[in-house]
């Protein structure tokens, strides 16, 4: 088996870990064409997931977490200098960065 | 035979127990192995394997514990380590611990592992916090529609552990089972049967793995799923080619990801489950977590619940621990002297080898064992935190910091463990850097936790502040304790944007967990575990260290002649003892072979009474000694008997000429040893950061156990010693006339702060990174960083005639502006790509 943390053993791993980029949507999806991120619900209020942006781990992580498109989401509170927010989707919290928040789009609940 | 004799015959059954993390897994794990259990390593990485077992009757159940995942995806570590067991080893039953508070995203795993065929017992969980929550779980609906036994379970109070077991023997024993629940995959259905069609075609391959499995992945276009899928199948690349074809298709006619599209599917069958099964009583009221939460959590008074939090720890660890160690030092005083008597007698002016050196080894170990108490309230404190479910929200407030540093947030445990402010060990501290799930921000926290002041260190500190800093003593612990963490900071950023670039990172997605009342069990065990671990690893290789630090510091030993020298003069003082000793009645017990016994005696006498506390403690010392020795009795404590007290002065004489020689015997052994003449090689380089050969090999055997560094430099400063000076006016005298002034002092602090973790914690390195490069690495990076700081501001200093103090502010504000520019550099960066997605609605 490879070693994870062998730095001087480099292609081992990370050559066979960048091709695994399309996983997930095409990245770096043209800005322009986005509607709402999560960023842009404010404190206590709450939207729906319409589509992830993120791709690979994140996006399978977040999927196993339950933000699955259709959920209804909520921004419960940010920490003290504003980075991680704290969400709340099926129940439960999830904390997130904003440089991941703002891959998550949604829509206003019906 | 039959497949069923085969599973009659079997006695030993392999259990996998899988779920999520968070779920009560390690208590359900506990719950079923007891105390029958140990931890390994996955073969080739880093992530514990616990595995135990237990009996009923003749059958054997071995348990392993899988790492917790959400899904078995092979995008993380531990979840291609739980994936890969499960297929290698094909369990006899995978026990799934699903998380009855969230059944819904509990449901998703279990489909997982259902979909990959094997045999499962579900042990539902948390019922107790469930109910609690006004949430109710229909069992029997549940496991009608799973197709699986389900069994609840209270992992912390040991409730449904029968049930579970009986589970297992029915779930090993059943000769078929009921079909398990099925997801339907609606439109993909018709991809996934060609493709199990084609993956058919190699008859070898279903035997390894369920195809409908390995179908389905190729779909998720996994990599594993891939690579199996290419190496073992003889059309493998033209099936996962059709795989993608298919995939690409899908999404152009239904314009959904196929991943999304499957997670979809489950979630939709996960929802039509607990909508069936689970009803919730509709109360309006908060959960008390969110009601804590509003205070804790409260952006403007978060810091300050934190810094209490922070300072608790300190208070009582730290503080109260040392308390504690006042009690259990003697004991270890005792053990010294246990092993000391065992021991060969101590010669005249020279030990035997084996002495000395099995006395050096318990004083080394000695000094680490007076920790112990320390970390036991440290472990049980941390335990505590991480139980409680505060931890998680630690690492929330300072996320943003840390990773301004190239860290993360969950980085504050190994740096609290370390020692943020004082006092703590670096050991724990890497250990505990194993639940960080982003790798780059994990070596980086290795690398950099032993910078903090862990409890070793601040033998060195306290003395060199009470020497050179003594008028601005609290300025100058503050300057140790902060400039340390800054440090470590800027270390952590330049690493992890140099020789940690390539390295993978994950993003910040933690789950908050709710807030539990830690059970006294849990916090003890986990508490015992980690000092025992400390123990038994420190232990080991400090003692194997320190004899190695003894040979350098014992060998090549003195010439001939100076012990010659040294035997004159012993003989000589020895020659005055006899002639003031010879008139008087006890001559002749004092006199000749008799004479060294007795010395030997007087000094156990004279330590023992030293180490006694209190009156009382005197007298059952005096009564023992006397019941060992009556003859000699009246020698050692001389109560009128004037004869006696004229031998007992003279002893007195001639055990402090000893104890002189034997001092400047090991100086001079010192100072001719393989360790100084490494440390006197070294004085050429080591001038620029104003290190003389002393200090060097002070700072050489400090990588041993930083302790030693205090106990060399007592050994190299013993100018003085006689007449009961400490060690500070010793070193001071001595300064004086070599010219040491503050801003020497400075530069070894500094050196000393920044300078390779110690020998126990750069083995924990090597456990904790699998490589031994990097452990190279963590001893040759801070001694060059060390260096190269210390050298700077020594240099730098002298040459503007600068003092200690002067040079210690402009050091601490140049740190700490760079770390501040990192920061805001690191907040415009990131503020400004946040800006670019900004959106505008029309």
């Amino acid at each position: 088996m490879f070693n994870k943390f062998d730095f001087f053993d480099r292609e081992v791993f990370s050559g066979r870990r960048r091709k695994r980029g399309f996983g997930g949507r095409k990245q770096g999806k043209s800005c322009s064409m986005r509607g709402k991120s999560l960023l842009d619900i404010p404190v206590g209020g709450s939207a729906v997931i319409r589509r992830h942006f993120s791709g690979g781990a994140v996006r399978q992580r977040l999927l196993d977490l339950g933000f699955v498109p259709g959920r209804k989401i909520e921004v419960v509170r940010v920490a003290t200098l504003g980075c991680p927010l704290e969400l709340r989707v099926a129940g439960y919290c999830v904390t997130l960065r904003r440089t991941e928040a703002y891959q998550i789009e949604v829509e206003d609940e019906r | 035979m039959s497949a069923d004799g085969k599973r009659m015959m079997k006695d030993n059954f392999l259990i996998a127990l899988a779920g999520q993390q968070n779920a009560g897994k390690s208590t359900t794990y506990n719950m079923l192995t007891g105390a029958n259990q140990h931890v390994a390593n996955y073969p080739g990485v880093t992530v514990d394997k616990k595995v135990g077992s237990y009996r009923e009757g003749k059958v054997r159940y071995e348990v392993v514990d899988l790492p917790g995942t959400y899904s078995l995806t092979s995008f993380s570590l531990e979840e291609r380590v739980s994936r890969e067991f499960l297929l290698e080893e094909k369990p006899d039953v995978v026990v799934n611990v699903m998380d009855a508070t969230c059944l819904r995203r509990s449901l998703y795993f279990t489909f997982q592992v259902l979909e990959m065929n094997f045999p499962v017992t579900v042990a539902l969980n948390m019922m107790d916090v469930a109910e609690s929550q006004g949430i109710s779980v229909d069992l029997k609906e549940l496991t009608a529609r799973l197709g699986v036994d389900v069994v609840a379970t209270v992992g912390r109070k040991g409730k449904g552990k029968q049930a579970l077991k009986a589970a297992i023997r029915k779930s090993v024993q059943q000769e078929s089972y009921s079909r398990p629940v099925a997801i339907d995959y609606n439109d993909l259905e018709v991809h996934i049967q060609a493709l199990e069609d084609m993956l058919a075609g190699d008859a070898s391959l279903g035997v390894l793995y369920p195809l409908r499995w390995l179908a389905i992945k190729l779909l998720e276009n996994d990599t594993e799923a891939r690579h199996i899928v290419e190496t073992k199948h003889a059309d493998g690349k033209m099936i996962v080619e059709e795989a993608l074809s298919r995939r690409l298709d899908f999404e152009n006619e239904s314009d959904v990801d196929t991943g999304d599209y499957i997670v979809a599917c489950r979630d939709r069958l996960a929802g039509e489950i607990v909508d069936a099964c689970v009803s919730k009583e509709d109360d309006s009221k908060q959960p008390i977590s969110e009601r804590i939460d509003r205070w804790v959590l409260n952006r403007a008074l978060a810091p300050f619940f934190l810094l209490a939090t922070v300072y608790i720890i300190y208070e009582l660890s730290i503080v109260q621990g040392y308390e504690l160690t006042k009690y259990t030092w003697p004991i270890l005083a005792k053990f010294r002297d246990i092993v000391a008597n065992i021991l060969p007698a101590a010669g005249l002016i020279e030990d035997s080898l084996l002495r000395s050196m099995a006395l050096w080894m318990v004083d080394s170990a000695n000094t680490l064992l007076n920790y112990v108490p320390i970390f036991f309230i440290l472990f049980a404190l941390i335990a505590i935190l991480e139980d409680s479910g505060y931890m998680a929200r630690i690492a929330f407030i300072l996320d943003r910091i840390f990773h301004s540093f190239g860290l993360h947030g969950q980085s504050t445990l190994p740096f609290i463990l370390g020692g943020v402010f004082a006092g703590g060990c670096a050991v724990p501290g890497i250990m505990s850097t194993k639940g960080i799930p982003d790798e780059r921000s994990r070596l980086a926290t290795i690398l950099t936790v032993p910078f903090m002041n862990c409890l070793a260190k601040i033998p060195l500190y306290t003395l060199l502040v009470n020497i050179y800093f003594a008028e601005h003593k609290s300025w100058a612990m503050f300057f140790i304790s902060t400039i340390t963490i800054i440090m470590a900071l800027i270390i952590a950023k330049v690493l992890t944007s140099t020789v940690l670039k390539g390295r993978e990172t994950a993003p910040f997605i933690m789950e908050m967990p709710n807030y539990h009342a830690p059970t006294m069990f849990g916090v003890a065990q986990r508490s015992l575990e980690r000092t025992w671990e400390y123990i038994k690893k420190v232990g080991s290789i400090v003692v194997a260290v320190s004899l190695c630090v003894f040979s350098l510091l014992q060998f090549p030993g003195l010439s001939d002649e100076r012990m010659d020298y040294y035997e004159g003069e012993m003989s000589k003082a020895v020659a005055v003892f006899d002639s003031k000793v010879a008139a008087s009645p006890y001559g002749g017990l004092v006199t000749g072979d008799k004479m060294l016994p007795l010395l030997n005696l007087y000094d156990n006498y004279k330590r023992a009474r030293m180490n006694s506390s209190g009156r009382e403690g005197a007298a059952r010392v005096d009564s023992s000694f006397k019941e060992a020795n009556p003859d000699l009795f009246v020698l050692l404590k001389p109560r009128g008997d004037k004869e006696a007290k004229v031998v007992n002065r003279a002893l007195r004489k001639l055990s402090s000429e000893r104890k002189s020689l034997r001092r400047k015997i090991k100086e001079e052994k010192i100072k001719t040893s393989f360790f100084g003449m490494i440390g006197r090689s070294l004085e050429p380089v080591t001038q620029y950061a104003g290190f003389d050969w002393k200090v060097n090999i002070a700072l050489i055997s400090s990588f041993a156990a930083r302790e030693s560094s205090v106990a060399t430099m007592g050994v190299l400063y013993q100018q003085g010693a006689d007449d009961n000076q400490t060690l500070e006016q010793r070193m001071d005298n001595e300064s004086e006339h070599n010219g040491m002034n503050s801003l020497h002092a400075l530069a070894v602090l500094l050196f000393f702060a920044l300078y390779p973790p110690c020998l126990a914690a750069t083995i924990m390195v090597k456990v904790q990174t699998g490589s031994w490069k990097w452990m190279l690495f963590a001893i040759v990076f801070p001694t060059a960083v060390g260096f190269g700081v210390a050298s700077t501001v020594f240099t730098l200093g002298n040459a503007i005639g600068a003092s200690g103090i002067t040079m210690m502010k402009g050091f601490y504000f140049v740190a700490f502006a760079v770390a501040l520019l990192i920061a805001l550099v690191h907040k415009f960066s990131s503020d400004r790509v946040a800006a670019s997605y900004v959106y505008q609605p029309e």
